[in-house]
């Protein structure tokens, strides 16, 4: 449970954050202004007299909170994560990289059917590089506020190595087994949505929630994964990420269009 | 809102994981079944001196074991591992070939399981009457391996 508590609270800070700042964004971001009443035909006809703006007006730098969060919980799970966005209009393209390094470890004894007790422990570590690229799609009309709600797809590609040493007695007596996976490779897709705010003109908060999709793992041999950088546990073919992210807008043009809108 | 944060923390509650040990359908024995060569519908009940195997130096079952159906070990040292059961007179043998296929975490709480997989019998001069493989597949789902009828 302990895994999700800051997913919780990090989720519950940014929707409090949306929920103070919505009703101007959307009136602003449709044209309307000043909250006054229109049909959503009418909202999508002044939408399209609205010029469209494919020039780039900043690249984004981003840090993903999460890994950091994680690694305060659990000392055993090191990472961080980075991600560089830029705008076209109302669309993003994101590249998102960054490491992990995670260690787990057990012993215990095991008790069989005749009553007789054994040992066993293992050390098992995982760590490797990740990035993910791909589009994504704000569904707010770029505005003043900067705010948006995406959806996107990403294409993720994981590098590691993991190693386990497992001492254990399964019935040919106390042994050590000690088995790796030097160069092993991860694949996936992740189908994402994510909400973000301007805190000051350039200080950006947001959150993103990730379906991942597909998943593909070659270069492993005689032992199987358990931790994947990037994409979670091994034996799950459908995985849930969460990415809490503070982020830097650097402006091209200062002089023209509106504030950075980004995921 | 309140009410949107609440169902969220209900949701997370709801997706926590059990972490049972004895879910992993991966065991690392193979499941060998005795019957009777001439009634061969029952189990046969059967009383050794001695079974072991030529990779380890303990010994499974003795006399005072009386069964019909036995978990042998394999070893993942090898892909393959013979058998003994002993009586005062015959020495009867099985040699099992297998894939060793890897070592997994089933979960961080639990011990990690070898998974054994494609198993074969060696029947080139057993001293039993018969013997069928009758599933290859190692794993908590396949009730028995090998039946031997004798």
């Amino acid at each position: 449970m302990w895994k999700y508590t800051f997913s919780l609270i990090a989720l519950g800070c940014v929707l409090t954050t949306y929920a103070q700042q919505l009703p101007g964004q959307f009136n602003m971001g449709s044209g309307g202004g000043g909250g006054e009443a229109i049909t959503m035909k009418e909202m999508r006809a002044l939408r399209q007299q609205l010029p469209k703006d494919w020039s780039i007006k900043y690249v984004k730098l981003s840090y993903d909170i999460m890994p950091t969060g994680r690694q305060i919980l659990f000392p055993d799970q090191k990472g961080m994560e980075f991600q560089l966005s830029t705008q076209f209009y109302q669309y993003f393209i994101m590249v998102e990289g960054g490491f992990q390094n995670i260690t787990r470890n057990h012993s215990d004894s095991v008790y069989d059917a005749s009553n007789s007790g054994r040992y066993y422990s293992y050390d098992y570590n995982s760590s490797g590089a990740f990035t993910r690229i791909g589009p994504e799609a704000n569904l707010i009309k770029p505005n003043e506020l900067g705010g948006s709600f995406t959806f996107g797809l990403k294409y993720a590609h994981s590098w590691f190595q993991d190693k386990i040493d497992y001492n254990g007695d399964i019935g040919f007596g106390q042994n050590d087994y000690i088995l790796e996976n030097r160069k092993a490779q991860a694949s996936w897709l992740e189908a994402t949505t994510g909400l973000n705010l301007p805190i000051t003109k350039n200080l950006h908060m947001g959150y993103t929630v990730r379906l991942k999709l597909f998943k593909k793992v070659k270069g492993t041999d005689s032992l199987q994964p358990f931790d994947i950088p990037g994409y979670g546990r091994f034996e799950k073919n459908v995985a849930l990420g969460f990415s809490y992210y503070i982020g830097w807008a650097i402006p091209f043009n200062k002089d023209k269009g509106a504030a950075p809108s980004t995921p | 809102m309140r009410t949107w944060f609440f169902l969220l923390v209900i949701a997370a509650f709801a997706c926590n994981e059990i972490n049972e040990c004895d879910l992993d359908p991966d065991v690392g024995y193979a499941v060998v079944v005795f019957y009777d060569y001439h009634s061969p519908s029952t189990p046969k009940q059967t009383n050794w001196n001695l079974v072991y195997n030529d990779q380890s130096s303990y010994y499974y079952y003795n006399l005072e074991d009386t069964s019909s159906v036995f978990g042998l070990l394999l070893t993942p040292e090898d892909s393959i591992l013979t058998y003994y059961w002993e009586t005062d007179s015959v020495t009867y043998d099985l040699t099992f070939k297998y894939n060793v296929e890897a070592l997994k975490i089933y979960y961080p709480e639990c011990e990690p399981t070898f998974e054994f997989n494609n198993l074969r019998v060696d029947t080139t001069g057993i001293l039993f009457d018969s013997v069928a493989v009758v599933s290859g597949f190692i794993n908590k789902n396949v009730p028995v391996n090998v039946e031997v009828y004798f």
